[in-house]
């Protein structure tokens, strides 16, 4: 197990270097020039090239990836070019709101999908299974910067039960999560019941009955444990997508994440923000599936036998 | 209770389980509720701005918001009033002693958060850091190049000296004085250590708001807190005033949900002229294009009225010029070009440009316009190429980010392209829009228009410090400009607040400055 965990963590190094050069390339193609954006329409040529000197901006580009490569190295992210603040400060001041904003999401997500999804496979082809996919296809069909407005005129304008937006109080974060998790319920109902129902029919599951065991016992003692892989892999993906940001609901609700904060950037040409962001969302990201192959460990004896 | 157990009964929920699941949910509940006490709504200004400001030093503050702010945390020598002239703020008089000599004098009122008085030594310390060679450059040091020595004759006086005559310099004095020991100090990233000499100081500063809070010197004034919410998006903007969780939102909603807000009665809309000059602005490399007959042609072939009732159901004012008429450097003789399709087909047959095809019914010629993704900007260029395909022009729209955009038409990389220009203060935007010298990078000449006259003319007004005879010279550069057309000037579109019932007496700036806030009043029993 220590083995795997230290394998794991050092795949990390490779993904999260490329992952930085690569982005660090790129940005530097698209047109456009962040000395326009700190200098002002205004700026003289001479005035606008004193700042390029003296961030940097006017070396070779494989000066300034390597530059930043070896900062990353040493744990600095660089600092904003617009905002003149150390990028962990701003990463690390969004990634509270967002990792609240994500862990809120998916626990509604889990808490209503799985019992629905296990349901809708327990009474499959009844009118209770029609109805939890066609709530499902709706949840699916519904994008979250027409669902978020609705949400608000429903609840904020029209009941006066909750703020409009922002990060203002326990309330608020309410219907950031209900619009966010709309379509990851979707998935996951569906993902659960065609789970469930796959299983359903094994022949482990034929021997349960045969020996006995009753109806909800298969279910939750032998058809749950093993559907729960898939389950598991699809919360994993949801989650890294959450905690990698959600910027239209962030803009919707006027949630302060890191979505808006990449997105502002790129809009600045702010090129260590979105270098910072990249690689901060990449390390999310391989953490995320690295819980989830924990998870797997501890879900089912045959991973773990493997591993061994 | 687990919920799992509520649906399937049989099951019995590890203890463990619900226990992960209430303490995640609990934890989530506590921290989105971890935020900073707000302050007593009834003495809270409550608005929203799109973008944060960047910084709170006015010595870097470049963009609106920043100054916006500045303006309510700092003073400067000049300031600005609703109509955009300038009126003295610190500096009780500003005299020109010499057409090199600039004699000014100060308040003796004016006072930093922490009680000291601004002397004559704190606003020098600030010119020279803006013209000397600090270790972090500010974008706006070639501005303060001709200064060439700043001496102080007492507290309350000193003198600017220039290396050459400047009539423009005077417009220059809006920057914020920070006290000697800061002036003379590194970049302020911290906006909380910011002192200034306005009427408020940095209270609060997070990802999601700032928060002013007056100083002690007006306690009778209804404000005592201003808070800035920053709002990303336009519909959470408008549903915000909606609920009167907002005062008020200048300008950064869509026009077209104007009307509909006044139907809501704890909402009022307020109008007013605004800064800004929208115009289309022309290639002059391009071989079509440098023939004025067709600048004319396009220029006739507008129909701006229509424009302007459509797209913005009649908030704006047709433009002759960049300036706007409440200027006292306006050309009162320039008129707006009226809509006339018959006159601009007959000036692009003689520009030798007839209609093609075996029935003449083909376009004469195909131009690209570009433009930024911004919607209105967009509405406008499509609304343009339908007017000129009238009088047989194929205008074809190319949109684009505003990072590829300016670099497309600082390059020359544009035939036609559409914008505005805003924020300009004195008829000194003439020299950098059209003088041969201001082609980028050296200015906003884009168009790569050149004319001799036009250029002796800018300079000769750039040295005169005569109100009278620069005004003269103005009135001639905006003759020339009106005949050679280097850009079709279209209109000023208004500005607008939307703004709660609560709210008494506020007034907007032309500049979009908020400065009005701050003695605005708030009629009572309307807290919400």
């Amino acid at each position: 197990m220590r083995t795997y965990l230290l394998k794991r963590l050092l795949y990390f190094i490779p993904i999260s270097f490329s992952v930085v050069v690569l982005v660090s390339v790129m940005i530097h193609f698209i047109p456009g020039d962040p000395v326009d954006h700190i200098a002002g329409d205004f700026a003289s040529e001479k005035d606008k090239n004193l700042i390029r000197q003296k961030l940097g901006l006017d070396q070779p580009l494989s000066k300034q990836i390597l530059n930043y490569t070896l900062g990353v190295v040493h744990g600095d992210l660089g600092r904003s070019l617009v905002l003149h603040r150390p990028v962990t400060e701003l990463i690390g001041e969004r990634a509270l709101p967002t990792l609240e904003l994500a862990f809120s999401a998916i626990l509604l997500t889990c808490l209503v999908s799985i019992p629905l999804g296990a349901l809708s496979a327990l009474k499959n082809g009844t009118l209770l299974d029609f109805l939890c996919m066609g709530t499902s296809l709706v949840g699916i069909s519904m994008p979250n910067f027409w669902l978020g407005p609705l949400l608000i005129l429903l609840f904020s304008i029209h009941l006066g039960w909750l703020p409009v937006a922002g990060r203002s109080g326990p309330g608020s974060i309410v219907l950031p999560t209900l619009a966010l998790s709309s379509s990851l319920v979707a998935v996951l109902v569906r993902v659960t019941r065609t789970s469930f129902l796959e299983h359903l029919h094994e022949d482990y599951v034929r021997t349960a009955r045969s020996k006995g065991v009753n109806e909800w016992g298969v279910f939750f003692k032998h058809v749950l444990k093993n559907a729960a892989i898939t389950i598991t892999t699809v919360i994993g993906l949801q989650f890294g997508a959450l905690v990698t940001g959600t910027i239209i609901t962030e803009k919707v609700f006027d949630w302060p994440g890191v979505g808006t904060l990449i997105a502002e950037a790129i809009d600045r040409r702010d090129y260590p923000v979105v270098q910072g962001c990249v690689f901060a969302f990449s390390l999310a990201f391989l953490l995320t599936n690295l819980i989830t192959d924990l998870v797997y460990f501890w879900i089912d004896p045959r991973i773990r036998v493997n591993a061994k | 209770m687990c919920l799992i157990n509520v649906l399937f009964k049989p099951y019995r929920c590890k203890s463990s389980q619900l226990s992960i699941f209430v303490i995640l949910g609990i934890l989530i509940t506590i921290l989105s509720g971890c935020t900073q006490k707000s302050p007593p709504l009834e003495r809270t200004f409550r608005l929203a701005w799109e973008n944060a400001p960047k910084i709170a030093d006015p010595r870097y503050a470049i963009d609106a918001d920043s100054q916006y702010l500045g303006d309510f945390i700092h003073c400067s020598l000049i300031s600005f009033d609703p109509q955009g002239g300038s009126k003295n703020r610190l500096a009780s008089e500003i005299k020109w002693i010499d057409s090199k000599t600039l004699e000014i004098t100060l308040r003796t009122s004016m006072r930093f958060s922490n009680q000291r008085p601004v002397t004559a030594e704190d606003v020098k310390a600030n010119y020279e850091f803006l013209r000397g060679d600090p270790a972090d450059p500010t974008p706006i040091k070639s501005t303060f190049s001709p200064l060439t020595k700043i001496e102080v004759l007492s507290p309350e006086k000193l003198r600017f000296y220039f290396s050459e005559p400047n009539g423009d310099f005077v417009s220059n004095l809006s920057i914020g004085i920070l006290p000697k020991e800061q002036a003379e100090g590194p970049k302020i990233i911290d906006p909380k250590k910011v002192m200034g000499c306005g009427d408020f100081e940095v209270d609060q500063w997070t990802v999601s708001h700032i928060q002013l809070k007056r100083k002690w010197d007006a306690p009778q004034k209804d404000v005592q807190f201003i808070r800035i919410e920053l709002v990303k998006d336009e519909n959470t903007r408008l549903l915000k005033l909606r609920n009167s969780e907002l005062d008020l939102v200048q300008n950064s909603l869509n026009r077209d949900q104007l009307k509909k807000l006044q139907e809501y009665k704890n909402l009022k809309l307020l109008k007013s002229p605004g800064l800004n000059t929208a115009y289309l602005a022309f290639q002059f490399e391009d071989p079509i294009l440098k023939n004025r007959k067709v600048r004319q042609a396009i220029s006739y072939a507008i129909d701006r009225k229509k424009i302007m009732d459509h797209i913005f159901h009649g908030w704006a004012i047709p433009a002759a010029t960049i300036l706007l008429p409440a200027s006292p450097f306006y050309n009162q003789k320039l008129k707006w070009v009226d809509y006339h399709p018959e006159k601009a087909k007959r000036l692009l047959d003689e520009a030798g440009f007839p209609m093609k095809g075996p029935h003449q019914k083909e376009p004469r010629f195909a131009l690209k316009l570009k433009t930024t993704t911004n919607p209105t900007r967009l509405i406008v260029a499509h609304a343009l190429a339908e007017e000129l395909n009238q009088v047989g022009i194929d205008l074809q729209i190319e949109s684009m980010d505003w990072g590829k955009f300016k670099e497309d038409v600082d390059k020359g990389n544009a035939q036609m392209w559409n914008l505005n220009w805003v924020g300009f203060k004195g008829p000194d935007i003439y020299r950098y829009a059209f003088s041969s010298r201001s082609i980028p990078p050296h200015g906003a000449n884009r168009g790569r228009f050149s004319d001799p006259r036009l250029d002796q003319l800018l300079e000769s007004a750039k040295i005169e410090v005569n109100f009278e005879r620069r005004k003269k010279l103005y009135d001639q550069v905006q003759e020339l400009v009106d005949s050679e057309l280097p850009y079709i000037f279209l209109w000023h579109e208004e500005q607008f607040a939307v703004l709660n019932s609560r709210v008494n007496n506020y007034e907007i700036y032309m500049d979009g400055r908020l400065s009005s806030i701050a003695d605005v009043s708030f009629s009572p029993n309307q807290t919400k």
